[in-house]
């Protein structure tokens, strides 16, 4: 439950029967004329990241000791190009919980560094600090990763400007962890340069006739369900909503749209 | 979140995106939901 302090959720305050209200992504980016919200960063909407294509290789490790070192994959930058390995390992073969990681900060495939490996202690907590992402002078601060009793989790103060936290799933059980593989492990994509996403919070199942919660993170996918990052509830100006819309049938087999903002926060 | 009473039972989808008006941009992201 330690991670609901750092999401994002909204919950339906308004529900309108039958309107056009959130159109598809021709309509949308057309309305908007391009980018430029965030500082004028960016002058195109992204392509989506086709993570089939991420580049898997790990260049050089340093030896590792636990029989089944574990893998993940950070992606940085607007095009994910910046590829940031993190490989838990142990101190001593025989140790229950993985105490040992070693992060690629500087992108460059080679985790060997000596700025490069951490220790978590007993509660696998690895406190990283200040992470210049690679290939930019920007600074984000307070990087902490965790991975303790199965569980993995990441937090960052992005830029100062978000606080962003992963990885998320529709459900508590969801979040994924990472694999005893390069090739199996899951990539994540923090970031809030890019346009947003969603991703379920516990609320796929609308009952009929009967007031529903809707709830969304909001943020970056990553490769696969559970790897989703998302920014806290503060990061979204004071007012601003999310839009949705459910697009079903009715009995007769007629469309149906119904929309709605996600008006709460917590 | 009322569901009318007669929507079909079964899969639908929630299309969620931000609104025109924010300082953010989104993409529009269609999430799986079920109507029972």
């Amino acid at each position: 439950m330690w991670k609901l302090a750092f999401v994002l959720l909204s919950c339906v305050s308004v529900f309108a029967q039958d309107e056009e209200g959130v159109p598809g992504e021709e309509e949308t980016e057309a309305a908007k004329g391009g980018l430029g919200a965030l500082g004028g960063a960016l002058s195109r909407k992204p392509e989506r990241i086709d993570f089939t294509k991420v580049d898997r290789t790990i260049r050089k490790l340093p030896p590792l000791k636990a029989e089944n070192p574990l893998y993940g994959l950070f992606l940085f930058g607007v095009d994910g190009k910046a590829r940031v390995w993190a490989v838990l390992d142990k101190s001593a073969r025989e140790r229950k919980e993985y105490d040992v990681l070693y992060l690629d900060r500087n992108a460059d495939g080679d985790l060997s560094g000596k700025d490069e490996r951490f220790e978590g202690g007993d509660a696998g907590v690895f406190a990283i600090g200040d992470f210049r992402e690679p290939g930019t002078e920007v600074v984000h601060k307070a990087l902490t990763i965790q991975r303790a009793k199965g569980t993995f989790f990441y937090r960052i103060q992005w830029a100062g400007k978000a606080v962003l936290s992963g990885p998320h799933g529709p459900t508590t059980e969801e979040g994924a962890d990472l694999a005893c593989s390069p090739a199996e492990a899951p990539v994540f994509f923090p970031g809030i340069e890019r346009p947003f996403e969603f991703e379920h919070w516990m609320s796929g199942t609308l009952k009929r006739g009967e007031e529903n919660d809707f709830k969304v993170f909001i943020g970056q996918r990553g490769d696969r369900r559970g790897t989703f990052t998302c920014v806290d509830d503060k990061f979204l100006p004071e007012g601003e909503k999310v839009l949705v819309q459910l697009v079903c049938r009715d009995t007769a087999g007629k469309e149906r749209k119904l929309t709605a903002e996600l008006a709460e926060r917590c | 979140m009322r569901v009318p009473k007669d929507a079909k039972k079964g899969p639908a989808i929630m299309r969620v995106r931000l609104p025109d008006s924010s300082a953010y941009e989104s993409y529009v992201t269609d999430l799986p939901v079920t109507i029972e």
